[in-house]
């Protein structure tokens, strides 16, 4: 599978199938944009939306799947009542503790030659969220991100 | 991913001529930067007016090019589109770089 595969669920809820690979990310996000565009969500929630799916599916291929080729994952998107709802899926190495990273801020303050090159990920994820669950079960990574859509 | 570059004394414009820096191009972003700023301009401007998007890999890859420039030269960041301004805003970058909305606007300031 080299492209993202789409299916229409419902009216307002579309699923997206893709297998890690170097811009399988990238197509996975070009359908889902294009999802949310049709839906005519505001330009600046779709440009919240855009950011977190990005972290979210960047840390399936580098995390659960460690940078591996070929691993299955999904994105699961219901628009419903003012509210979006991502849900994630892939079939890799759950998180270490069973829950997400805090995501906390990064310092900034020491000098040029230390700042951080990472760790920017999950702190945008909490940030840009209304709220957000992840649940394990049977092999799958199943991470629910919900928006206010204003 | 493609990058051009011209340099006017101790000022050089790199502009990105791509829609996105994202985990994909990276590592390859970082690298073009490193082979493009090999000079001695003071002052390096990005211009990011064709960006569309950058993620957290990408946010990365443009403090790495920051560091890689050495002591005493600037990296300065030009026509930073909405979603990629939202990223430096969010991750507090913007007290970093400093943030111009144009080309133009970067041009005009001085480089101090």
């Amino acid at each position: 599978m080299d492209q993202a595969v789409t299916t229409r669920m419902a009216d307002r809820r579309i699923l997206i199938e893709a297998e890690t690979g170097t811009f399988a990310v990238r197509a996975v996000l070009d359908r889902a944009l294009a999802v949310l565009a049709e839906w005519r969500l505001p330009i600046a929630c779709i440009g919240n939306v855009h950011i977190v799916l990005a972290e979210a599916l960047n840390n399936v291929a580098e995390h659960a799947y460690g940078f591996r080729d070929g691993g299955r994952f999904s994105l699961d998107m219901t628009l419903e009542d003012g509210r979006l709802t991502c849900v994630v899926r892939d079939h890799g190495t759950p998180f270490p503790e069973g829950t997400p990273p805090d995501g906390d801020a990064v310092a900034l303050d020491g000098p040029t030659e230390s700042l951080p090159e990472g760790g920017f990920g999950w702190f945008m994820i909490r940030k840009l969220t209304e709220d957000l669950a992840y649940d394990h079960a049977d092999g799958c990574n199943a991470l629910t991100l919900r928006f206010a859509v204003v | 991913m493609d990058m051009s570059s011209r340099s006017e004394g101790a000022l050089q414009i790199v502009t990105v001529n791509a829609r996105r820096i994202d985990a994909a191009v990276a590592i390859q972003f970082k690298d073009l930067m490193r082979a493009e700023t090999e000079g001695s301009a003071r002052r390096v401007i990005l211009d990011l007016r064709q960006v569309d998007f950058i993620d957290s890999s990408g946010l990365g890859a443009i403090v790495a090019a920051m560091k890689q420039l050495g002591a005493g030269r600037r990296l300065d960041l030009a026509g930073l589109t909405p979603t990629v301004e939202s990223v430096f805003r969010l991750t507090r970058m913007d007290t970093v770089f400093s943030l111009f909305p144009t080309l133009d606007a970067a041009l005009m300031a001085q480089a101090d």
